[in-house]
């Protein structure tokens, strides 16, 4: 091939040449040239390696429906595998080298498996792997073998952000129906976006010229209007990647994913040409017509000097013009079809009824001829009456295969027209327009005009109103024959370039069974190589239907879906947005040292680092703090919900499954909800603060899922209540030890005497100046308080108590720390103590449960459990004094050789001195004083024994402090 | 939560995020606030934030909070999901069909509004509750502000009557968010609020895209 002088509307700039290097050796292109157009231009033969054979490939359709040339380029000193030569544009500057050879793109040492293709059948790799004996050995081939391209691990990450985009009508394609639809919707009125893959739009209208100077002249008018049009924005060298609910398109963009919210969508991306099946047919040098016309059109290049064209349509003559008009010498057409159009080039020979049944090599590997014979109707030709034409270069023009993978994916259905032969749209769901190509439209007149009404008709279901009835486009020309598929015996006939897939492959596999167009794609792997069967699939499809005996139509086609060409994993990934939810106190906890834990979306302190102490003697420094003076602990993530009104109170009796009607005001109970299979989903504390006012704490994680079921509840019911979410508004703290109160003390003029505050009270009191809700509870195990205020005072009032409680030895403690202290108290954690299936009655919580109530959510199948045996218990246990290891939360409890049960929760207590915990056992091992085995990593088994609960202050006296009496022995 | 006395120092729920960069401080309503950028150059940035978390709020909710609302002398906002300017420079927010937003300058309006809600009345039609607020507060605004909001929300903006004072509830960046598109000055200003536990992640994702629109995220008034 060799550079054309200058052609009208050439993509390549040539004040601009750039210097690359491909296979070692230097080459330069053009500004506009793509890797693969500057290649070819200056003469390289061969551009890639197949797949499985390694056959020497060059370019096929030049338009991303194949991956004969696929690259790895190092550029500014990053590489990146698997960019597709032919339709990237060359910077200048890259290092390139093809994919899949070892030892270069000449000397490719897996050359040699063209040879072994006796031994590597279709699915193959399939029947590889069932010998146990010989798996070790084919994995490691396959690893070695297989795979395209390297990963350049050092490179820098690029930012990809997504974002949003709005249009009246979105227009995919910017052919000649693109065009012509996105000014018709423009000029109803239409904000329109038109994308198109390609650096230029113009598409077909301006490569598929057929020398036609009256065809050049509309186009370009119609290109000029689009740009001028200021309701049109044109996005080229974009792709829309899929078809997703509500006219959502993703838009994928050098830079980055577009995410297209169309009022309405026009398909106009055409159709792929398709390649005839031939034996070798992917000589360098046999290529398809519509990329020969590229080739000269947009880089400038002539595809070669002595050409045959094989010809299964009019587009055929339309190429051989082309090709004559740059010089090419046409040896011939040779026509499939009996009769030729009358647009014959002067002086050129026509065979007709012919075909190209073998292309020939020279030693070289590259193009020197064809081979041609006269078909019968089912492939198969004479092998005794053939004839050679010498040519350096195959043009195939025989058919069409439409782009309809996003109207497939937009639930559209088709059907099959035998006139076209190809399917087009039965079907469409509203919003949603084909035209041209893709519609069975192959004419150009009858293109603008299919686009023109799509584009009317977009615009105006864009703006609301019914769209008229589409004039019904008569095509008249065939532009695709039935079956350019020949046999030979010595095959190489491909049918998927991607995938070195054979002719004979095909009716090899549907004689194993695979004849159902799902199976023989998978087993076969057509249209599942990278060009995702852009080049493949109609072809497989025939020969599926020849194999049946069955028309086209039933055989059918496998589900599209997106994306369309690959796209870069950073583009998916956009920029992270990783939702993080911080409590007002966060900055606090930095200062103080804070190790960070994720609870679910919420970051915590897990424990508070203290020089010189490793992690775990700092949390036992922590627990000590409570147990022996005072700790303060945020516990700003939990839920926090009021519920207010007359029928407050009645809805809480049916939420949870207590007694809240009778609480006092100015009082706590806990409150544990079951779903209605009575399974434990939260829990929490209920205060309240008066007749009709209720105020309580859910679970961290529960509290999105606990405010969205009471208010379903209660749309369901309809009870006179308010229910508000302040989860985020409120902060809260936790102050508990035995100096708790004193600390409180100075900081607040409310009472905090036991006689006007009991335990499990709640008061509003101001406290550092800050107006809090304080309720007296103990889950910890000790004179406690949580104050409850709003969250951007929160600060204040934690520096407050920070400052008062220093000289009490007070120090903040964190999650792991109160996962111990309750733990010593035996208080569950839902959940963790508990899993998908509990109950109440598992979990030893009967006491939280009044069944006499007149309805609480779960009670019928709470009264239906009670009746049954139980399934498991949860009890306490401790670790037998001679125990030689530590079991895990989750490790099994192991009866007779049978799982028994499982940890729940376990740790050492620095309190008890020893390790204590939880687990759910078969209820005949629940027995205080029962031994149980607990296996460990290792396969060991540790005794435990089964002890009641709580493990610590079994009577609960230091929760219920009184007035004067400190366990500190000081005056409170 | 009871109210009348005076309250003491508040912190923005964005104040860590913002002090990593902050080099001035103002203090409104007992509040710190960056200060690095004066308003004045608002008009000279293409695209600026604002934490406004300073104002007080305060919401109702109930079938009577429409008649409590006028009996309160507060603009109703006529149609669901719009709001009405306050005197003063607040707004009242009409979250759906019977739940309000209130945010303003003035403690002392938002005090009397919540002492006279107190628990709760029943109004004839129905009854209407309080809903104590603290939420983040974040003004955008810019000649690129788009720009910033297509990469964190799917909601057309460009679309929106700001004459008709729609509020949009929405997600961005998987946060919910109430945002009251207004006109301030000659500029389209996207005034924000959402839950204050949130506010970090939402305030760093936003700053990062202004900057890298060429903005600037520690402007006060």
């Amino acid at each position: 091939m060799k550079r054309l002088p200058p052609q009208p509307d050439e993509w390549i700039d040539r004040s601009r040449t750039l210097d690359f290097r491909f296979e070692g050796r230097a080459v330069n292109g053009f500004a506009g040239d793509t890797l693969a157009s500057a290649l070819l231009a200056a003469g390289e033969a061969f551009l890639g390696r197949s797949f499985k054979y390694h056959r020497p490939r060059s370019v096929l359709s030049l338009a991303n429906h194949d991956v004969n040339a696929l690259m790895q380029v190092t550029h500014k000193g990053h590489s990146r595998p698997n960019v597709r030569a032919d339709v990237t544009p060359l910077a200048g500057g890259e290092v390139v080298t093809a994919v899949n050879t070892f030892g270069g793109l000449a000397a490719d040492k897996g050359r040699f498996l063209d040879r072994l293709g006796a031994f590597l059948p279709v699915g193959f790799y399939y029947k590889a792997f069932y010998s146990k004996r010989w798996f070790p050995y084919w994995e490691r081939m396959f690893r070695f073998m297989t795979g395209l391209g390297r990963v350049d691990v050092a490179a820098p990450r690029v930012r990809t952000p997504k974002r949003y985009a709005f249009c009246d009508v979105l227009v995919v394609g910017g052919g000649p129906s693109g065009l012509a639809a996105a000014l018709a919707a423009a000029d109803a009125g239409a904000k329109v976006v038109l994308v198109d893959e390609n650096q230029q739009v113009g598409g077909s209208g301006l490569f598929a010229l057929g020398a036609d100077a009256a065809q050049h002249k509309q186009m370009n008018e119609l290109v000029l209007a689009i740009r001028s049009n200021r309701r049109i924005e044109v996005m080229t060298g974009c792709f829309a990647s899929g078809y997703y609910t509500d006219h959502w398109v993703p838009i994928v963009t050098p830079t980055c994913i577009v995410k297209m919210r169309a009022a309405a969508v026009v398909l106009a991306g055409g159709a792929y040409e398709q390649p005839a099946v031939f034996r070798n047919n992917d000589l360098p040098g046999v290529m398809l017509g519509s990329a020969a016309q590229r080739l000269i059109h947009r880089y400038a290049v002539k595809p070669c000097e002595r050409a045959v064209v094989f010809a299964g349509n009019d587009d055929a003559y339309r190429v051989a013009a082309d090709l004559a008009a740059v010089g090419v010498v046409i040896a011939a057409i040779v026509d499939l079809r009996p009769a030729a159009p009358n647009s014959v080039p002067a002086g050129v020979e026509v065979r007709r009824g012919m075909a190209v049944v073998e292309a020939l090599a020279d030693r070289r590997g590259l193009l020197r001829g064809v081979r041609i014979a006269t078909p019968a109707a089912d492939g198969t030709w004479d092998h005794a009456a053939t004839e050679e034409i010498a040519c350096d270069g195959l043009m195939v023009s025989v058919g069409f295969a439409p782009a309809l993978a996003l109207a497939y994916q937009a639930g559209a259905r088709m059907r099959f027209d035998m006139q076209t032969q190809q399917f087009v749209p039965a079907t469409l769901p509203d919003g949603l327009f084909v035209c041209g190509r893709a519609n069975g439209i192959h004419t150009l007149p009858l293109k603008l005009a299919d686009g023109a009404e799509a584009g009317a008709a977009a615009a105006a279901v864009a703006h609301g109103l019914a769209p008229h009835p589409r004039a019904a486009m008569i095509e008249t020309a065939q532009p695709s024959h039935p079956y350019p598929i020949f046999e030979h015996p010595r095959g190489r006939n491909f049918v998927d370039f991607d995938e070195d897939l054979q002719l004979k492959d095909f009716f090899n596999a549907a004689q194993e069974g695979y004849d159902n167009i799902e199976l023989l794609k998978r087993f076969s792997t057509v249209g599942m190589g990278p060009s995702q069967g852009k080049h493949s699939n109609m072809n497989a499809i025939r020969i599926l239907a020849k194999i049946r005996g069955e028309p086209v139509e039933k055989v059918g086609t496998t589900t599209s879906r997106p994306m369309f060409h690959p796209v870069p994993m950073a583009h998916l990934a956009g920029r992270a947005f990783q939702v993080e939810r911080s409590t007002p106190l966060h900055a606090r906890h930095v200062a103080a040292g804070a190790v960070w834990m994720p609870a679910g979306q919420w970051q915590r302190p897990e424990y508070y680092a203290v020089a010189g102490l490793r992690r775990e003697a700092a949390i036992t420094a922590e627990v000590v703090a409570v147990r022996e003076a005072a700790g303060l602990i945020d516990v700003g993530t939990l839920g926090k919900i009021e519920v207010y009104g007359p029928d407050a109170a009645l809805f809480l009796e049916r939420v949870y499954t207590g007694r809240f009607a009778n609480l006092k005001v100015g009082m706590t109970r806990y409150g544990l909800m079951v779903d209605e299979s009575a399974v434990v989903i939260d829990d929490g504390v209920i205060a309240r603060l008066s007749e009709e006012h209720f105020y309580f704490t859910t679970t961290t994680s529960g509290s999105a899922t606990v405010y969205r079921e009471l208010t379903r509840w209660n749309t369901i019911w309809g009870l006179n209540v308010g229910i508000t979410n302040l989860t985020g508004h409120l902060a809260a703290m936790n102050l508990a030890g035995p100096a708790a109160r004193r600390i409180l003390k100075t900081l607040t003029d409310g009472n905090l005497s036991d006689a006007l505050f009991p335990y499990l009270g709640a008061r509003e009191m101001r406290v550092a100046g800050v107006a809090a809700r304080l309720l007296r509870v103990g889950f910890v195990g000790e004179l406690g308080y949580e104050l409850h205020m709003a969250a951007d005072c929160a600060p204040h009032v934690w520096d407050a108590l920070t400052s008062a409680g220093k000289p009490f030895g007070m120090r903040p403690f964190g999650v792991e720390a109160q996962r111990l202290l309750r733990l010593e108290k035996g208080h569950v954690i839902i959940g963790q103590d508990t899993d998908g299936l509990t109950n109440p009655l598992e979990a030893s919580m009967q006491w939280a449960v009044k069944m006499d109530k007149p309805f609480f959510v779960g009670q019928r199948s709470l009264q239906i459990l009670a009746k049954q045996p139980l399934r498991q218990k949860l009890v306490g246990f401790v670790l037998a004094d001679d125990a030689t290891g530590v079991p895990k939360e989750c490790h099994l409890v192991i009866e007779a050789g049978a799982i028994a049960g499982r940890v729940t929760s376990i740790a050492h207590s620095p309190t008890l001195k020893r390790v204590i915990g939880m687990a759910l056992i078969a209820p005949e091992l629940a027995t205080p004083g029962r031994s149980l085995k607990i296996r460990i990593d290792g396969a060991l088994e540790i005794e435990a024994v089964v002890t009641d609960l709580p493990f610590y202050d079994k009577d609960g006296g230091r929760q219920r402090i009184a007035d004067g009496v400190d366990m500190l022995g000081e005056a409170a | 939560m009871t109210s009348g006395a005076i309250m003491p120092e508040r912190v923005s729920p964005v104040h860590a995020v913002v002090a990593a960069t902050a080099t001035r401080w103002t203090t409104r309503n007992r509040m710190a606030l960056a200060a690095d950028f004066a308003d004045m150059a608002r008009t000279a940035l293409p695209v600026w934030l604002m934490d406004v978390s300073h104002r007080f709020r305060f919401g109702f909710k109930g079938a009577g909070a429409p008649a409590w609302c006028s009996a309160q002398g507060l603009t109703l906002p006529g149609a669901p999901n719009t709001w009405a300017q306050m005197q003063g420079g607040g707004l009242v927010g009409r979250l759906a069909f019977t739940e309000f937003y209130v945010e303003h300058e003035d403690e002392a309006l938002v005090t009397r509004l919540t002492d006279a809600l107190g628990r709760g009345v029943q109004m004839p039609a129905g009854g209407v509750y309080p809903v104590h607020r603290r939420d983040a507060g974040i003004l955008l605004g810019g000649a690129r502000a788009q720009d910033v909001l297509v990469q964190v929300c799917n909601v057309n903006f460009g679309a929106v009557d700001v004459g008709a004072m729609p509020l949009i509830m929405t997600l961005m960046v998987g946060v919910a968010v109430t945002v009251f598109p207004m006109i301030e000055g000659d500029q389209t200003v996207y005034r924000m609020a959402c839950d204050p536990t949130f506010a970090p992640h939402l305030w760093s994702t936003l700053a990062e895209i202004a900057a890298d629109c060429g903005g600037a995220s520690l402007v006060t008034l």
